[in-house]
């Protein structure tokens, strides 16, 4: 069967237009393995219009993975610039990472979307909630100041981690949290 | 002072609740209110009620503000175990405290106290962990 499984542009730094429909769609349970997940994320690559505005881009992970399809990348003439750049970095990174470990994602049980909510003080609250424990990030108009946390209840032996977030060095902190949400979800 | 094994949160809207009618943690953020006086003790106060019976629910639920009511959502019942558990974590230390304040619209009323001067980040941190913690359940807004 020669079919693309995805829409292109699953590259980390790839946004597609929802509302252009031109490209090949994906059923949910056409997984790619990890040889064709390389081979687009190689052969595609869209970062922006020619304005340079990445803001009405959306996600294009396969639905059964997009934990990204709640992402709301902020306005430009409401929210705070800089957060709504951290913001986009955030789930470039993060859509990398899931492509990547789609082994890891694949083994959840159950799979959440994150929440995104752009706050009154300007940060953005992006948070991922299960039953049990849930992991937050907070990205703030000034830089150093966002941070992450995860905490769980009794039931995963009240677990309380946070720390600041480094929008550099996201990759294995996004990695052991997806890994600690896959094994406890 | 007595206090009940439970507690209530307003829920404004849907926005303050996942897709599976969780709340967000913002729901549990501690503000500086613009109009309201200053307490003596500068703590940052973040409303409750506590649920001494079901009255306490009705009042919540038919509790209006500007005329429409407040919590268009419903109510989240919390736990006040767990909520003390919550104060005795170590980054939340002694900065967590609560009080009965009852109004005259609302005896069941009162506040979840942040310390003055605590940072933001961990303000936000505390708020997801009495999230995370004490939640018990949803109810629905009746009247809505």
């Amino acid at each position: 069967m020669n079919h693309i499984p995805y829409k292109i542009g699953i590259n980390a730094n790839c946004f597609v237009r929802e509302e252009d429909q031109t490209y090949t769609t994906y059923g949910q349970t056409q997984i790619p393995s990890a040889h064709e997940l390389e081979k687009y994320e190689t052969s595609f690559f869209i970062t922006s219009d020619a304005s340079g505005n990445t803001s009405p881009y959306l996600r294009t992970l396969p639905h059964d993975i997009d934990i990204l399809r709640n992402a709301d990348l902020g306005t430009n003439e409401v929210n705070n610039k800089d957060v709504m750049r951290q913001t986009q970095k955030f789930i470039s990174v993060f859509q990398r990472i899931l492509l990547n470990n789609h082994n890891i994602v694949n083994s959840f049980s159950y799979l959440s979307p994150l929440n995104f909510k752009w706050l009154e003080d300007d940060s953005v609250l992006i948070e991922w909630i299960f039953k049990d424990f849930r992991i937050g990030f907070s990205i703030e108009p000034v830089e150093q100041d966002s941070s992450w946390y995860l905490v769980s209840n009794q039931n995963l032996e009240e677990v309380s981690k946070s720390g600041l977030l480094d929008m550099e060095d996201l990759e294995p902190l996004l990695v052991n949290l997806l890994d600690f949400a896959s094994s406890n979800s | 002072m007595t206090y009940p094994d439970e507690f209530l949160k307003g829920v404004p809207n849907d926005d303050k609740l996942d897709s599976d009618n969780i709340p967000t943690s913002d729901l549990f953020y501690f503000k500086e209110s613009d109009n309201a006086p200053k307490r003596p003790d500068s703590k940052l106060e973040g409303s409750i009620s506590w649920r001494d019976d079901l009255g306490a629910d009705e009042i919540l639920f038919n509790l209006k503000k500007d005329g429409t009511i407040q919590f268009q959502a419903g109510i989240a019942i919390l736990c006040r175990r767990e909520l003390d558990k919550v104060i005795q974590r170590p980054h939340v230390n002694d900065k967590l405290s609560y009080e009965r304040d009852q109004k005259p619209e609302n005896k069941y009323h009162g506040n979840l106290l942040l310390k003055s001067g605590t940072e933001k980040r961990i303000m936000k941190r505390i708020a997801a962990t009495i999230a995370t913690l004490c939640f018990k359940t949803f109810i629905k807004n009746p009247y809505i």
